[in-house]
């Protein structure tokens, strides 16, 4: 992803292909509904990546992985505490403004792929840069694609393609525009094993070769052992996070 | 079951907005039916009515020997009454203003042809001079008994006195003949009167009514036809000819019309509504169909639970609907026979519309419900353990790309857009189909505003070129008279005119109308075939219907009966005119007098104004003139005219209002049903940055671009429906060829995207308040 051109929102943003969003979060809580029907998703959380690390947010059904993710990614807000990425405080943000916080810094990636059926793989990575405003959206979907090794298959529609190559090509639509930061909620959760282990390593090489700070939510605890970081939840909070020196290579992870 | 039917009406409820939307499009349609039905039927009865109470006549014969005709057709089998009367057309002063009125004999004791009086005294032989005043008049001239008229007996005024107000079923519609429908309002007026005024106007009686036995068989008709061809008649009418039922049938025959038209576009748009809405309902709901079919409900419980929500709707809309349009029908019948003065209203209850009514709202729902019901049962228990079923019907590239490929290089975004029409097809017909439905409602409503502006400007603008006819009272020679009109100021030019009833008489019948006759080189008329001009020669013009009824060519020969004069001549036919309104016999006056071999008694002078001339002061002008009975000024026509235009308006408005609610109905359900069949897509693009006011592009083009498809192929529907539309209301008085400005069909295509660009505002809110960790949380779940 090195040829993006002056006029893209991504490449006007500081955080390039080469530098990571860091991550700090401090007493982030989210509740939702009032009074004794009060779920607290998150009570008061801590959270700090490190530019360019990959991080995995493990814990049981319920514990708040999504609602911490999507604190993230500014299509939730906080209802205390505080969530900077990459140097932007998201509690202060209005929508249009997380909307360009979204735009120029984030890819998501989702269980399911959410591919519109109608538009090849191409297209699909390509509709997404063309409504964001990135200049030349079907080279640089080619691009994407092949970034994430389906040069061969560009034309497919989803329904021609594997589970596995569907989530590669939401991944591709999620790094197209050059985000710093990519957060996966179960990106693997519809795969099987060798497919999972497949976008795992994908994930870990667009970690490693450009640097974005990744984040992956996961309830697969074995997954926990690719990453440098990995956090542990449990009813809205963080439970244990560990940093791991020498993590093992995606291709190695089983479950 | 019990829980099914809890699921049902919350179903139901939460999709509110289009389920009442849908409800609103039947009620509306059920409504509309049980009115016009209703309202047809009411006002069938009360004519029917007023016929009985003031014995109608069957047949009306006129000329010939009218005792013998009389005489002979009372003992025809099967004649009830045949009853010689006089009816005489001649000038009446009422209010300081001449006009040519009618006097109707009213033969005392006489089952036929009786009045209804409304006001005042019935008629009494010991008061000669007593007579009734039809009430159209005497409403024109706010006449009560006790005032004076007078009438124009052998050149002298002879005043009468009212004695009372009367309505008569020959005069609901105060029509002056077939071929004049619309006088203006007071341009004539009719006088019941007994034997003693009639009989001074008219010593013999001149036409014979005829009333048959009930159920008569049609062999009646043709015994008394025989009677009256054996004894010379001039001309024979029957109820359809009549000139007041004729204008009222057509009118309440709309109704009738309406009665299909109506229920009919509704209730297609509320079913193609109700299809789109549960299709998307049965789709998002596979999974839990499967489960119910894996805990052993069985394919008919699950046809029933989808069927329910069609009945459910249909009823809802239709009950209400034939309720209200009950009501609604004895209001218009009573507002209708209010507006035009008949005496007798009868308002009923009509179960078998109703009952019709609620059966046809209840097929919709069922008719629209079956496919997406069949659609959710064959759905397999399996399906439930499968989750999220990937679409496969877009994964190819859609024929119109791979008809023309320039369409695969357009931005992804612009081929999302043409995609998604492909995406679901049967949703993409029912928008173009909802907007055809639309565009066909507003065109066939609006082609009549245009059409009859149309027709006006043709008949007055360009075929009639006098301001004015002057009618005299055989007092002066028309020489005279002409001179004397031609020295006025504001006066052009001035021709003597003769107007008269006539028979035309062809090889495949007869055709009763007027003969106007005028001066070869007349500037007064401009006879058109087409548009190609025609001349006045020694043969005779007739109207085009004509052709048909007499079955004549031109070039042929045909008699023309003279039942005023008692001439007949044979004239050959020199071409077809093409006009608006009637259908009439022209000549020159010196075919009239090649053909009859004497001087025709010219009867009037037609007068044309300078351009600039002062009207008001010109007509006051001509009526001092000695010699003059009557004034009859066009452009009073062309008022009279632009009133009922007004009419016109106020219908087409409502029509544009119910075009518009219609294609709102489906549009917006196709539009919110579109929106939330893709909010995870939406959300995916909301997550990925894009903002609000792009998506709202980008759904708008799409909603835009499916409207755009559906007005194309709707003008072009609306304009041969509208075409159809006037053909069926065409008739030997009345012509009117489609005419629609460009700016109409402009204006049309632009309501029809104003109203998609307002129904899928819901959608676009939709769009806005989407909760986009809600769809993701959903979804990854
Ligand atoms: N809109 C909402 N209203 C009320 N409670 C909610 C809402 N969204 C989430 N929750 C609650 O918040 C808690 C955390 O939800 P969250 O989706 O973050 O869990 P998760 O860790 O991602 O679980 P899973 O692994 O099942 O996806 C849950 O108890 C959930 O019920
Ligand atoms: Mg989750």
């Amino acid at each position: 992803m090195t040829t993006a051109t002056s006029a893209s929102p991504s490449s006007s943003s500081s955080a390039g292909a080469t530098t990571g969003a860091a991550i700090h979060v401090r007493g982030a809580a989210r509740t939702f509904g009032k009074g004794a029907s009060a779920v607290h998703a998150l009570r008061g959380v801590d959270l700090d990546v490190e530019p360019g690390e990959l991080a995995v947010l493990l814990g049981p059904s319920g514990s708040g992985k999504t609602t911490l993710l999507n604190l993230l990614g500014g299509i939730e807000s906080a209802t205390d505490g505080r969530v900077e990425v990459a140097g932007r405080d998201l509690g202060g943000l209005d929508d249009e403004a997380r909307t360009t916080y979204r735009r120029d810094t984030l890819g998501f990636v989702f269980q399911f792929y959410n591919l519109v059926p109608t538009l090849t793989a191409r297209e699909n990575v390509a509709l997404i840069l063309e409504l964001v405003g990135v200049d030349d959206p079907d080279a640089r979907a080619e691009q994407a694609l092949r970034a994430v090794g389906l040069g061969e298959r560009l034309d497919r529609f989803p329904a021609e393609l594997s589970g596995g190559e569907q989530q590669r090509v939401a991944i591709a639509r999620a790094i197209a525009k050059d985000p710093s930061l990519l957060l996966c909620d179960e990106p693997t959760g519809a795969l099987d094993l060798e497919t999972g282990r497949v976008v795992l390593a994908l994930l870990r090489k667009l970690n490693r070769e450009s640097g974005r700070t990744i984040v992956i939510v996961t309830h697969n605890v074995a997954i926990g052992a690719m990453a440098d970081r990995v956090v542990r939840m449990r009813s809205g909070e963080i439970v244990e996070t560990t940093v791991n020196p020498s993590p093992i290579a995606p291709e190695e992870v089983t479950w | 079951m019990r829980l099914l039917r809890r699921k049902l009406t919350r179903d139901l409820r939460r999709q509110r907005a289009q389920s009442i939307a849908i409800g609103l499009t039947i009620f509306l349609g059920t409504m509309l039916a049980v009115l016009s039905a209703g309202a047809y039927r009411d006002l069938d009865a009360s004519y029917a009515k007023m016929f009985e109470v003031t014995g109608f006549a069957d047949l009306w014969i006129t000329g010939g020997d009218v005792e013998a005709i009389a005489a002979e057709a009372q003992d025809t089998a099967g004649v009830a009454t045949a009853q010689a009367r006089r009816v005489v057309d001649v000038p009446f002063e009422v209010a300081d203003r001449r006009f040519m009125g009618r006097v109707v004999e009213v033969v005392a004791g006489s089952p036929v042809g009786q009045v209804l009086v409304t006001a005042g005294q019935p008629l009494d032989p010991a008061d000669p001079d007593g007579v009734l005043v039809e009430q159209h008049l005497a409403a024109h001239d706010h006449l009560h008994p006790g005032d004076h008229v007078a009438v124009l007996v052998d050149g002298a005024w002879h005043p009468v006195t009212v004695r009372g107000i009367a309505a008569s079923a020959e005069y609901i519609w105060p029509a002056r003949s077939r071929q004049d429908v619309l006088p203006p309002p007071g341009s004539f007026g009719v006088i019941f009167s007994g034997p003693a005024l009639a009989a001074s106007l008219s010593p013999a009686p001149t036409e014979v009514a005829v009333r048959f036995v009930p159920d008569p068989s049609h062999a009646v008709a043709t015994r008394v036809r025989a009677v009256a061809d054996a004894h010379g008649a001039a001309g024979i009418m029957t109820r359809d000819e009549q000139p007041s039922n004729a204008t009222l049938r057509e009118d309440i025959d709309g109704f009738k019309e309406m009665a299909l038209m109506f229920p009919g576009l509704f209730l297609l748009a509320a079913a193609l509504a109700t299809a789109v809405l549960l299709s998307r309902r049965v789709r998002t709901e596979r999974t839990v169909i499967g489960t119910l079919r894996a805990c052993g409900f069985s394919r008919r419980q699950i046809i029933w639970h989808y069927l329910g929500h069609g009945i459910g709707l249909g009823l809802v809309g239709a009950i209400p609907g034939a309720i209200v349009g009950q009501f609604a029908a004895g209001a218009a019948t009573s507002a209708y026979t209010a507006a035009i003065d008949v005496p007798v209203t009868v308002t009923r209850f009509h179960p078998d519309f109703l009952g019709l009514a609620v059966l046809f709202g209840l097929l919709t729902g069922v008719v629209a419900a079956l496919g997406p019901a069949r659609a959710a049962a064959r759905i397999a228990p399996a399906q439930a353990m499968r989750g999220v079923i990937p679409e496969t019907d877009g994964a190819k590239r859609p024929l119109l790309e791979r008809i023309f490929p320039p369409l695969g290089r357009l931005p992804a975004r612009w081929r999302l857009i043409t995609r998604n029409l492909g995406r679901n097809r049967r949703r993409t017909i029912s928008t173009m189909l909802g907007v055809i439905l639309a565009a066909t409602l507003i065109l066939v409503s609006w082609g009549m505003i245009d059409s009859t502006k149309a027709m006006l400007h043709r008949q007055f603008d360009v075929i009639e070129q006098r301001d004015a006819t002057l009618y005299i009272d055989g007092m002066v020679g028309v020489d005279a008279l002409a001179t004397a009109a031609a020295g006025l100021d504001g006066v052009a030019a001035v021709e003597p005119m003769l107007e008269q009833p006539v028979t035309l008489r062809g090889p495949h019948g007869d055709y009763a109308t007027a003969l106007t006759a005028l001066p070869a080189d007349t500037v007064m008329h401009r006879y058109l075939d087409h548009d190609r001009a025609l001349h006045l020669g020694d043969g005779v013009l007739l109207g085009r219907a004509a052709a048909a009824k007499l079955g004549v060519h031109s070039g042929d020969e045909i008699t023309l009966d003279l039942p005023a004069s008692g001439g007949h001549f044979t004239a050959r036919v020199d071409g077809f005119v093409d006009e608006p309104l009637g259908t009439l016999a022209y000549a020159s006056l010196a075919a009239v007098r090649a053909g009859t071999g004497e001087a025709p008694a010219v009867n009037g002078v037609a007068v044309r104004f300078a351009p600039g001339a002062d009207r008001a002061r010109t007509l006051a002008a001509l009526r001092t003139l000695p010699g003059v009975a009557v004034v009859q000024d066009t452009h009073a026509m062309i008022d009279a005219a632009n009133d009922f235009m007004g009419l016109l308006y106020a219908f087409v408005g409502v029509m544009l209002l119910l075009g518009s609610a219609l294609a709102f109905t489906i549009l917006f359900v196709t539009m919110t049903v579109n929106i939330a069949e893709r909010t995870t897509e939406l959300a995916t693009m909301r997550a990925s940055g894009v903002s609000l006011r792009r998506i709202a592009q980008l759904v708008t083009s799409e909603n835009l671009l499916v409207t755009v498809l559906g007005v194309v192929p709707g003008l072009i529907v609306g304009v041969l429906a509208a075409q159809a539309f006037l053909a069926s209301f065409s008739s030997d008085l009345f012509k009117m060829s489609l005419q629609l400005s460009w700016v109409t069909l402009v204006v049309t295509a632009g309501a029809l995207v104003a109203t998609a660009l307002l129904s899928q505002l819901p959608g676009l809110r939709a769009v806005r308040k989407l909760d986009i960790a809600k769809v993701v949380r959903e979804r990854s779940a």
